[in-house]
């Protein structure tokens, strides 16, 4: 990968390069849901693997680092400063015998669409967009207190202990309602929320972030698409119990026609965290 | 340690710094600390251009000398700089002491040496552009003629005497340096264009002005300013002490890489090389020339109003995710593209998304699972 960046760097195209750079981020993401090291933790004679799982993110974070580091010139500081590595160069990077993380920051903290819009495009209306876990209805335009707000509170009050690897981060603040945000239980009542099983799942190709899942909610089957494929292979989820918004408009997602949406809680870097009901809660039980 | 000169044009100061200027630069830096990365000394020159008719009027229009508007303005450009983590090692300002001096030191030289010399001009003369407009260029019923360069219609006619760079005996040579180096203009579908524009043929150039006191005066010859462009372009050798001539401009020139946008294509390919040709100099080795960015598709300009204000960002972004942007975006030869919504996904999906979020997840799993008793070495190795 770095010998094919540095040869489109030193022709100045750095666009190119940099899809290159951020494909094998994605790599590397999808490695950590390979790899599990939230598993490899759990038997003590796993420990060495897990050791060289992480060791293994770790230089290859630095070695990227090193080629963002003409663009992203702050951040890239940031990170070296966490991972105490004073190597700015090229390289595959070994790491310090005496190797300890500093304390994290959020680099790239999410931007409030809104407050951006208002400002850059003042006159016309700005689309809302769709978070990860929610496929993307063509009609758009939902006001920021949408499906989003309760999605985000249900599956936190509702998850059975989320599995993964994050230490307890908050989840991201809702955005905030015009008004005092309150809602009539009504509203609530709007939003059919059941019980189904995932019966298979699968990759949706040329999409990294997506997983085609084929659903039984008690009453028949249902194709839902999640943008869920960076965190969770889809072994993980067949015959999983999980909550589905049964009612919301089906939307075309590459393709695939998703009728309905899972629920998931989402911290502030939007990594999703799919609740798993027990296995004895019924298929199709409604969520009130 | 190889050095590398590597410049951006030097700005007009008629305007407030838009996203067009904060690109040049930003790629400027980008390869600047890219070159560094690759074990080179680099010297990255910015800078201001002060002169002319329009600083002129500008000023006189908000009641300032043309200095004071050109102090404040630049104020502007290196405030937006220093914000956007901008590295320059020089910044040139066509006011400054040394620039005067070795403008009018390269411009005796050419002199001396028979390319430039005394005429008489009479035509039109494009003010936006500070550009006289040749005869070639047909004469509207109402006597106007379109500039080459912007399209507006002018019926400013200016008759004059002044001195003339002989242009049209650099025809051949230019061909044929263009010929032994086909690389120097890249992208090459401008290197192209430029081989066209000098195969239709060269007419000499208005080198001074004698209605423009905003200037450089001529030297012996007060009554006259540098026109411009002459003076602009030598801004790559005078901040680097061409006066002197000695050790420091002899380590640095001639420059690796001039990068511009495509607009002054012809400026840096064909009038500058001549003048150095002219001037005994040798000629920069490489010119990167980029295109426009377009907002929502379409071209920024200021009377269509969109121009896009790089503060606007910078309330809600960080110079990293800018600078990102930018050069994820635009590809070298072809226009960039910018919408809001593009950035936004852009900025949001890729560097929070996809590599804040794997920073995190790494740093927090070793916490977790290692509590500070995580070892590099002696580890097992994945790959």
């Amino acid at each position: 990968m770095e010998r094919a960046v540095l040869e489109l760097f030193d022709q100045y195209q750095f666009n190119r390069g940099l899809e290159l750079v951020f494909d094998y981020v994605n790599g590397l993401n999808r490695y950590i849901v390979e790899a599990q090291p939230w598993n490899l933790a759990k038997e003590e004679t796993d420990r060495p693997r897990l050791a060289g799982v992480l060791k293994t993110l770790c230089r290859a974070i630095l070695s990227v680092n090193a080629l963002l580091s003409p663009i992203l010139t702050a951040t890239t500081a940031k990170v070296r400063e966490i991972f105490r590595s004073g190597d700015a160069g090229l390289g595959w990077k070994d790491l310090p015998e005496e190797f300890a993380i500093g304390q994290g920051t959020q680099l790239f903290p999410r931007v409030d669409r809104n407050a951006f819009f208002s400002e850059a495009e003042p006159a016309p209306a700005a689309s809302q967009g769709a978070t990860m876990q929610e496929p993307k209805t063509p009609e758009t335009v939902s006001p920021p207190q949408g499906p989003v707000v309760p999605q985000a509170d249900a599956a936190t009050k509702l998850s059975a202990a989320p599995q993964g690897d994050a230490a307890a981060q908050p989840p991201a603040a809702p955005p905030s309602a015009a008004g005092e945000g309150l809602i009539e239980i009504g509203d609530f009542k709007k939003v059919q929320m059941v019980v189904a099983r995932v019966l298979a799942a699968e990759k949706v190709e040329k999409a990294d972030k997506l997983l085609k899942l084929q659903v039984d909610t008690g009453d028949g089957t249902r194709t839902l698409v999640a943008g869920i494929a960076l965190h969770y292979k889809p072994e993980e989820l067949v015959n999983r119990k999980i909550i589905i918004v049964k009612n919301l408009k089906p939307a075309k997602l590459r393709g695939i026609l998703s009728q309905g949406m899972i629920l998931a809680a989402s911290d502030a870097d939007n990594r999703p965290y799919v609740p798993f009901l027990p296995e004895e809660t019924p298929i199709g039980a409604i969520l009130k | 340690m190889e050095k590398f000169y590597l410049t951006t044009p030097i700005y007009y100061v008629n305007d407030v710094p838009h996203i067009g200027h904060a690109y040049t630069t930003i790629l400027a830096d980008v390869i600047k600390r890219y070159k560094q990365l690759r074990g080179l000394r680099v010297m990255f020159l910015t800078g201001t251009d002060e002169h002319g008719q329009k600083i002129e009027r500008s000023a006189a229009r908000q009641g300032l000398t043309p200095q004071q508007l050109a102090d404040r303005m630049v104020a502007h450009f290196q405030k937006l700089w220093a914000t956007l983590n901008i590295e320059y090692d020089a910044f040139i300002r066509t006011t400054d002491a040394v620039h005067v001096r070795g403008v009018q030191k390269i411009f005796s030289r050419v002199m001396e040496q028979g390319d430039i010399y005394r005429g008489e001009y009479a035509g039109h003369y494009c003010i936006s552009c500070e550009n006289f407009i040749p005869d070639s260029v047909e004469e509207t019923a109402d006597g106007k003629r379109a500039c080459p360069d912007c399209g507006r219609l002018t019926d400013n006619r200016v008759s004059e005497t002044c001195y003339f760079f002989r242009l049209s005996a650099y025809g051949d040579r230019l061909l044929k340096f263009y010929e032994e180096n086909p690389e120097f203009v890249t992208p090459r579908s401008r290197m192209n264009e430029v081989v066209s524009f000098v195969k239709m043929g060269l007419r000499d150039l208005s080198v001074t002005r004698s209605t423009v006191k905003w200037g450089i005066p001529v030297p012996g010859d007060p009554q006259q300013t540098i026109y411009v462009w002459f003076d602009a372009l030598s801004n790559y050798i005078t901040a680097i002490d061409y006066l002197g001539e000695g050790e420091r401009f002899h380590g640095l020139w001639p420059a690796d890489l001039h990068i511009m946008a495509k607009d002054i294509l012809k400026y840096h390919a064909v009038y500058w090389p001549a003048f150095l040709m002219a001037a005994g100099l040798p000629l920069p080795r490489k010119e990167l020339i980029h295109g426009w960015w377009l907002k929502d598709e379409k071209k920024m300009s200021k009377s269509s109003g969109n121009v896009l204000d790089p503060h606007i960002l910078l309330r809600h972004f960080s110079p990293d995710a800018i600078r990102y942007f930018l050069m994820r975006e635009a590809s070298i030869g072809a226009d960039g593209n910018f919408s809001h919504e593009g950035f936004i996904s852009r900025v949001n999906t890729d560097l929070t998304n996809d590599w804040a979020n794997l920073v995190s997840r790494t740093t927090g799993m070793i916490e977790k699972y290692f509590a500070g008793e995580f070892s590099g070495a002696g580890l097992y190795t994945e790959r």
